[in-house]
C-alpha cells in the first residue's frame, strides 16, 4: 500500500458505509425513533465524507500523474469474452465528487432528522436516502462503465422510491413513475452506447476504452455514435431536452429529496459520465456541438418557464434544468473543468435554496396545522410574504443562495458560470455565449423575483397567522448555514485568470487537470484561454454582472414596487403567459405523441395478443383437456355389457401379443 | 371306437353350448348347459380322468345346473314357463333323447374304462391316484378352498338377508 | 387318435362360445351360464395338457378351478337375485357399476 495508507479499503468503505446504513435502517430501523435512524443514516454518510476527505489528504502526497488508483475486488461475472470485475478508481475526479456528493449528503441527512421529525416512515426515508448515496458513490467510484452503470441505475431506482415516498396519493407515485420511466429511456440509449463500446473496442473499463479509442480518428462514426447514445443516457438523468419533463414532476417527493438529488447529485450523474468519458468525446466533434447546443437550449427553455411560476419549488426545480443546460454547454464547448466547477457550486447553492425552500414549506405547514387549515397549499408563495421577519436565518442564508445562483460576485456561482460562459465565447460559439448570456439574465430575475415574493413584502395570508411563525430548529438551519457559507467562498477555488491578482492560479482546474490532460480540445481551449485577453474575460464578465443586474431590477420593480404590476404584464401577454405558466405544453405533447400511441399498443398486446391468442393457447388447452376429459368419460359408463365387451377386447389384444411373438 | 366317441361328445359340446347361447328363454340355456356338462364329463373320462369326471357330475350337473334352475324358477316365473309350453310334444322329445344320450354315456363309462393309458404317462386319473395327490401335494389348497367354500356360503346367505336395501349393489365383487 | 390339437380346437371354440354370449346376451342369468361355458373350455384344455404328459397337475388345476366355479356360482345368483329384487327383472342393464351419470365432476 502506499505510504502505509490502505487505499483499497478506504476507498470500499465510501460507498458500503451508507449502504450499510441503508441495511440496519431498513431492516430494524422501524423499530427506533426517528432521531435515532436518522442519527444512524447521517453517521454513515458522514463516515464517507470523512473517510473521503482522509483519502484527499494523502493523495495530496502523490506527484501529480500517479493520481490515478484503481482497485479490483472481485470478480463480478464471466461471460464469454466480458469479464467484468468490482473496480474502484480513484482519481482527482472521482475523489472530487466523492468528496461534495458525501459532504452536502451528510448535510442533507442532518436536516431530515428536522424535517422529516413527524413522518411516521422515517425508517424507510432514512434507508432510502443512504441507499440512494450508496449507488450515487457506486457510480462516481465504480472503475468500469458496468459499475458506473450498476449505480446509474441504482440512483434512478433511489430516486423512484424517494419520488414516491409518500405513495399513498396517487399522484406522487405517479410523479415517481414518470421519473423512472423517463430515465429508463435515457437508459436505454446509455445501454446502447455500451454495447457499441464492447463490441467495437471489447472492453468496458476505463482504462481499456480510452487505449482502444487511440487508433480511432476524429470525427469517426464510432465515438460519434458511442457519445451521443451516451448522451441520451445523460439528457434523462441530467434532465434536458427532451428528458427533462420528470424533474418538475419529481417536486412531490419530500424536499430535501429535492435538495439531495435533484440538485446536487443525481442530476450531475450525466455530467460525471461526460466527464469520465472526455477522451470519446474529443473524438467527436459533433457530438460535442449536440451537446452544446442541448445545453444551451435547455438552459434558455426552462428559464423562460421558471419566470412564471407559483410554486416555490417548481421554479427551483426549472432553475436546476437551466443550470444543468449551463454545465452541458460546458462540456460541449470542451471546457470540462469550468462544467465540473460550475457543477460543485452548484450543488452547494442549489441545495441550499431548496433546503432553505424546505424550511419555509416546513415553517408554512407548521402554521397552517396550527390554524386547521388542511386546503392551502404551503408551497404557493402568492400564500406567503414577509417571511424574513419570521424566519430569519433562513431569509439571510436563502438570501446569499439568491445571489450566488444569480452571478453576483463574490459568491461562487458568478466565477462558475461566468468561467463557463468565457469559455464558450473564447471558443468562438458566439450564439451559444448569447443564449447563456439571455439565460443568466431570466436566471436572476426568477430567482430575485422567488425572493422577493417569499420573502419581503407583507404576508398574504391573515394577519394573526403571521403570530404562529417561528424559525426552525437547530438540524435544519446549521445546514443551510454551512451550505451558505460554501455557496460563499468556494469561488475562490476556481479564480479566473483576470482576477488572479495573488497568481494562486485555479486550483480547481488544477487539481482536476491529470484527468483531461489527454484531451486535445481542452488543451487548445486552455491555450486560448490563457493567453488570450485578460481584458477581453473581464469585460464579458462585465456583462454578465450587469445582465444579472438588470433581472435583479426588473424584479424588484415588478415585485417589491408598486402592486399589479406583474399581473399587468401577463395580461398584455395572455397567450406567452399561459405558453409558459404551461411549461410550453410538453407534456401535453408528449402525452399525444408519445403515450397515447404506446399506451394504445399496450391495450392492443393485452386484449388481443394476451387477451386471444395467449389466453386462447393456456385457456384452449384447459378445454382440450376437458373435452378429452368427456370424450374419454363414456367408456367409464358403468354399464356393464360395455364392460365385458371391453375385456373380451383386451384378452384378445393380450392373446395376439402372446401368440405373434 | 375312440375318435368316433370323440366327435360324439364334441358335437354335444358345441351343440350345447349354442344352445346356451342361442335360446331365448333360460329354462332352455339351462338345459343346453347341462348337455355341455354332461359331454365334458365324458371327455374326461376319454382323457382318463374318471375322478375328475365323476367330480364334474356332481358338482357342476348336481349343483350349478340346479341352482341355476331354482333361481330361474324363483325369479322369472313369468313368461319364459310360458314359453316352454309352445311345444308340448316337445317334453317327450327332450325326455327321450336325455334318456338315450345317458344311455351311450353309460356305456362310454365302460368302454373308456377299458382303454388304457398310452404308453408313458405317469399315472392315472383314478380316485386312489387323485385322492393321494390331492392330499399330499395340494393339502393346502384344498383346506383353503373349504373357506373358500365357507365364504361363498356366507356371503350367499348375507347378500340375500339385505333386502331391498338401495346401493347395495354389485360392486363387491367381480365373479 | 384324438390328439391334442382337437382337444385344443373344441376348448377354442367351446371359449369362443361363451365369449360370445357374455358379450351378447342381455339377460343375467344366461350371461352367468357362459361364463360356466369359458371356466369349462379351459378345464378341458387343462386336463388335456395333464393327460399329454403332465401329470395330474392339470387335473388338479381342474378341480380347485371346479371348486372355486362353485363357489362363484353361489354368490353370481345371490347377486342376481338382489338384483331382481331391486329392479324387478335381470336384465344387465340395471346392473351399474357407477353409481349416477353424466354429473361433472363425479
Amino acid at each position: 500500500m502506499h505510504d502505509g495508507f490502505h487505499y483499497a479499503l478506504a476507498l470500499a468503505l465510501i460507498p458500503l458505509l451508507p449502504l450499510l446504513g441503508a441495511l440496519l435502517n431498513g431492516l430494524l430501523g422501524r423499530y427506533t425513533n426517528v432521531k435515532v435512524a436518522g442519527a444512524l443514516a447521517t453517521a454513515a454518510i458522514a463516515g464517507s465524507f470523512v473517510t473521503a476527505l482522509l483519502i484527499f489528504l494523502q493523495f495530496q502526497n502523490l506527484p501529480a500523474d500517479a493520481r490515478s488508483l484503481s482497485f479490483t475486488y472481485a470478480s463480478w461475472f464471466h461471460s464469454g469474452s466480458l469479464a467484468v470485475d468490482w473496480t474502484l478508481l480513484l482519481d482527482p475526479l472521482s475523489l472530487l465528487y466523492a468528496l461534495f456528493v458525501s459532504g452536502v449528503a451528510t448535510l442533507i441527512h442532518l436536516y431530515s432528522i428536522g424535517y422529516m421529525g413527524q413522518e411516521p416512515d422515517f425508517a424507510r426515508y432514512f434507508a432510502y436516502l443512504n441507499l440512494f448515496c450508496f449507488a450515487m458513490l457506486m457510480l462516481v467510484l465504480g472503475g468500469n462503465y458496468l459499475v458506473m452503470f450498476l449505480g446509474w441505475e441504482g440512483v434512478g431506482l433511489c430516486s423512484y422510491l424517494l419520488i414516491g415516498f409518500w405513495f399513498q396519493d396517487p399522484a406522487k407515485a405517479s410523479a415517481g413513475k414518470k421519473a423512472f420511466v423517463v430515465n429508463r429511456i435515457g437508459d436505454f440509449g446509455f445501454l446502447l452506447g455500451l454495447f457499441l463500446l464492447f463490441s467495437q473496442l471489447g472492453s468496458l473499463d476505463f482504462g481499456g476504452v480510452t487505449e482502444g479509442l487511440k487508433s480511432f480518428p476524429v470525427g469517426h462514426w464510432l465515438p460519434t455514435a458511442a457519445a451521443l447514445l451516451l448522451f441520451v443516457g445523460a439528457t434523462g438523468k441530467s434532465a434536458q431536452i427532451p428528458l427533462y419533463v420528470w424533474l418538475p414532476d419529481a417536486m412531490a417527493g419530500p424536499t430535501p429529496v429535492s435538495a439531495l438529488i435533484h440538485a446536487a447529485t443525481m442530476v450531475t450523474a450525466g455530467l460525471y459520465m461526460i466527464a469520465r468519458s472526455h477522451v470519446l468525446f474529443s473524438l467527436a466533434p459533433a457530438a460535442l456541438l449536440t451537446v452544446a447546443v442541448v445545453g444551451a437550449a435547455t438552459a434558455l427553455f426552462a428559464a423562460t418557464i421558471g419566470l412564471v411560476q407559483t410554486d416555490i419549488k417548481k421554479v427551483l426545480a426549472y432553475s436546476t434544468v437551466s443550470q444543468l443546460g449551463y454545465m452541458f454547454l460546458a462540456m460541449g464547448v470542451g471546457a470540462y473543468t469550468a462544467g465540473l466547477f460550475h457543477v460543485v457550486t452548484h450543488a452547494f447553492f442549489k441545495a441550499l435554496l431548496f433546503l432553505g425552500a424546505g424550511a419555509v414549506i416546513h415553517a408554512m405547514h407548521h402554521v397552517y396545522h396550527q390554524v386547521h387549515d388542511h386546503h392551502r397549499d404551503p408551497q404557493d408563495m402568492r400564500n406567503m410574504g414577509g417571511l424574513r421577519r419570521h424566519l430569519p436565518v433562513t431569509y439571510w442564508t436563502f438570501w446569499v443562495g439568491t445571489v450566488a445562483i444569480a452571478g453576483f460576485p463574490p459568491f461562487a456561482g458568478f466565477f462558475s458560470k461566468d468561467e463557463i460562459l468565457w469559455k464558450t465565447f473564447a471558443g468562438g460559439h458566439w450564439a451559444l455565449w448569447a443564449t447563456g448570456l439571455l439565460a443568466a439574465g431570466l436566471t436572476s430575475f426568477y430567482m430575485f423575483r422567488l425572493l422577493f415574493l417569499t420573502f419581503h413584502g407583507r404576508y398574504r395570508g391573515p394577519e394573526a397567522e403571521a403570530a404562529h411563525f417561528h424559525e426552525n430548529p437547530l438540524v435544519m438551519t446549521l445546514p443551510l448555514l454551512i451550505l451558505a457559507g460554501l455557496a460563499a467562498i468556494a469561488g475562490f477555488w476556481g479564480l479566473p485568470h483576470f482576477l488572479d491578482f495573488a497568481h494562486v492560479g485555479n486550483r480547481f482546474a488544477e487539481f482536476l487537470a491529470p484527468v483531461f490532460h489527454q484531451g486535445s480540445d481542452l488543451a487548445l481551449l486552455h491555450a486560448t484561454a490563457e493567453h488570450g485577453n485578460a481584458g477581453l474575460e473581464a469585460l464579458l464578465a462585465a456583462l454578465s454582472i450587469g445582465v444579472a443586474a438588470l433581472g435583479l431590477l426588473e424584479a424588484r420593480r415588478l415585485y417589491l414596487g408598486q402592486p399589479g404590476l406583474a399581473a399587468a404584464r401577463a395580461k398584455r401577454h395572455p397567450g406567452l403567459h399561459r405558453r409558459l405558466l404551461n411549461k410550453w405544453y410538453v407534456d401535453e405533447i408528449y402525452e399525444a405523441l408519445v403515450v397515447r400511441p404506446i399506451a394504445g399498443l399496450c391495450d392492443f398486446c393485452y386484449k388481443q395478443v394476451d387477451g386471444l391468442v395467449v389466453e386462447g393457447v393456456v385457456n384452449g388447452l384447459g378445454r382440450l383437456c376437458e373435452r378429452a376429459g368427456a370424450g374419454l368419460r363414456p367408456l367409464q359408463s358403468g354399464r356393464l355389457p360395455q364392460y365385458l365387451t371391453a375385456m373380451a377386447l383386451g384378452l384378445v389384444a393380450l392373446l395376439l401379443v402372446v401368440f405373434t411373438r | 371306437m375312440r375318435p368316433l366317441l370323440f366327435i360324439l361328445l364334441s358335437l354335444l359340446t358345441l351343440g350345447g353350448g349354442l344352445w346356451v347361447v342361442l335360446r331365448r328363454s333360460p329354462v332352455d340355456s339351462v338345459l343346453g348347459l347341462l348337455t355341455v356338462m354332461v359331454s365334458i364329463a365324458g371327455h374326461y373320462m376319454l382323457l382318463q380322468a374318471p375322478f375328475l369326471a365323476a367330480v364334474q357330475l356332481i358338482v357342476y350337473g348336481g349343483a350349478v345346473i340346479v341352482l341355476f334352475l331354482f333361481v330361474i324358477m324363483l325369479l322369472n316365473l313369468r313368461k319364459d314357463v310360458l314359453q316352454a309350453r309352445r311345444l308340448p310334444a316337445g317334453r317327450w322329445f327332450y325326455a327321450l333323447s336325455g334318456a338315450a344320450a345317458l344311455l351311450a354315456l353309460s356305456g362310454l363309462f365302460r368302454a373308456g374304462a377299458d382303454w388304457l393309458p398310452a404308453a408313458g404317462l405317469p399315472q392315472d386319473g383314478t380316485v386312489e391316484a387323485f385322492g393321494a395327490e390331492l392330499f399330499r401335494r395340494w393339502v393346502y389348497p384344498f383346506e383353503l378352498t373349504s373357506v373358500l367354500l365357507l365364504a361363498a356360503l356366507v356371503g350367499a346367505v348375507a347378500l340375500t338377508r339385505r333386502a331391498g336395501e338401495p346401493g347395495a349393489t354389485a360392486t363387491d365383487e367381480e365373479a | 387318435m384324438p390328439e391334442l390339437n382337437h382337444y385344443l380346437l373344441l376348448s377354442v371354440l367351446l371359449f369362443g362360445l361363451g365369449l360370445t354370449g357374455v358379450l351378447v346376451r342381455r339377460n343375467v342369468l344366461i350371461v352367468l351360464m357362459c361364463i360356466e361355458l369359458m371356466l369349462n373350455s379351459a378345464n378341458l384344455l387343462l386336463v388335456a395338457f395333464s393327460r399329454q404328459g403332465g401329470g395330474l397337475d392339470g387335473q388338479a388345476f381342474a378341480f380347485f378351478s371346479m371348486t372355486v366355479a362353485a363357489a362363484e356360482v353361489a354368490l353370481g345368483l345371490a347377486i342376481v337375485v338382489l338384483l331382481y329384487r331391486w329392479h324387478g327383472s335381470t336384465s344387465l342393464e340395471h346392473l351399474r357399476l357407477v353409481p349416477s351419470q353424466p354429473e361433472e365432476g363425479r
